[in-house]
């Protein structure tokens, strides 16, 4: 097939990937949307549920565009799994379906979400009932510290917003502050994308042709005492825990070669 | 700047310089805390804490929200301790 006949099918298939996507989560919307009114089913368990269909719709979304031959991806993360409950789990954002991959391999993680997100009749009927945390609270510490002592895990990626074309994390210092301020060991998870695509900016449908390969890859369970002096002033806790974990990453991310393609399987 | 509150900005550069290792010479009256320091809301809350220690005098966070630059924390902190 010609280089023009290729990209045609990609951008097609594309937009199949995300339009199914939106169909899904519009599903997802509605039917929680309902499920707000009902009553004989208690919060958690309906946390627990919302939780387990967007675990589902990701893992579902991320197989048909691996079946599209739109990405690649590899998991590596059995030390989250194994890890024990009540982490933050922190990671790196190269691009656009990060949190979809993460929410992929974790069946019930809770997130960030926007302000716009939560006050939207729908999005915020299923992201509230999921027990997710809007971001522009100013009870945003103590949601988090409840949940981390309830055995939750709760995603951050310090960079605030995708990495940017020069490849350098910075990171930004919510991430320690609430780790520090609620005494929650850190689970890293390193997300590595080649060539890079999908980064801010770029469009949807601008993917190189045969996909990015996505590597996924926790490390083990960074308990503070382990990472800064614990005796320090808090604001003091906080820089060094950012400027270590900034670290961290640096040198993960520069030991690990990026996968070639071929090693990764497509199937 | 009164003799007062000379006495009060070296307490605040102080603090400031021990609690976000800043270097005491960018601790100017007209530095932003947020823009030229780098102290976001978290680490005012900490800073509210230690200044209270120091100067004793009733300080509310609500009190400390219109708050922008190192000249701003003196003011609020002298005309308190004025009151007080």
């Amino acid at each position: 097939m010609s280089s023009k006949l290729l990209k045609i099918r990609q951008i097609l298939f594309a937009g199949v990937s995300y339009t199914l996507f939106g169909l899904g989560a519009l599903v997802v919307g509605i039917f929680f949307r309902l499920m707000s009114v009902v009553t004989f089913i208690s919060p958690p368990k309906k946390q627990r549920m919302i939780r387990w269909c967007i675990h589902k719709g990701c893992l579902c979304f991320i197989r048909i565009m691996r079946f599209f031959r739109l990405i690649r991806y590899e998991f590596d993360v059995d030390s989250m799994h194994s890890a024990k409950p009540g982490h933050i789990v922190v990671a790196n954002h190269p691009s656009l379906i990060d949190v979809v991959l993460l929410l992929a391999v974790n069946e019930q993680m809770c997130c960030f979400v926007k302000g716009a997100i939560w006050d939207n009749f729908f999005t915020g009927a299923v992201v509230r009932q999921a027990g997710f945390i809007p971001n522009n609270s100013e009870l945003i510490l103590p949601m988090a510290a409840a949940k981390l002592e309830a055995g939750e895990n709760i995603l951050i990626f310090p960079e605030g917003t995708r990495t940017k074309d020069d490849n350098v994390l910075r990171f930004k210092r919510g991430a320690a502050n609430m780790a520090v301020a609620v005494d929650a060991p850190i689970m890293p998870v390193m997300i590595e994308c080649f060539p890079r695509a999908l980064k801010k900016g770029d469009k949807w449908y601008d993917i190189p042709e045969g996909g990015p390969a996505f590597t996924l890859r926790s490390g083990e369970l960074l308990e503070l005492d382990n990472c800064i002096d614990r005796s320090l002033p808090r604001p003091k806790q906080y820089r060094h825990l950012t400027a270590f974990l900034e670290n961290y990453y640096n040198k993960q991310l520069s030991t690990s070669k990026p996968a070639m393609p071929e090693q990764l399987n497509t199937h | 700047m009164n003799a007062e509150k000379q006495e009060i900005f070296t307490q605040v550069r102080d603090i400031l310089v021990d609690l976000f290792e800043l270097e005491p010479a960018d601790i100017v009256p007209e530095a932003r805390l947020s823009e030229d320091l780098d102290i976001d809301s978290i680490d005012a809350v900490d800073m509210l804490v230690d200044l209270k220690k120091t100067i004793n005098v009733d300080i509310s966070p609500s009190q400390f929200k219109q708050v922008r630059t190192i000249q701003d924390v003196v003011d609020v902190f002298a005309e308190l301790s004025a009151k007080a």
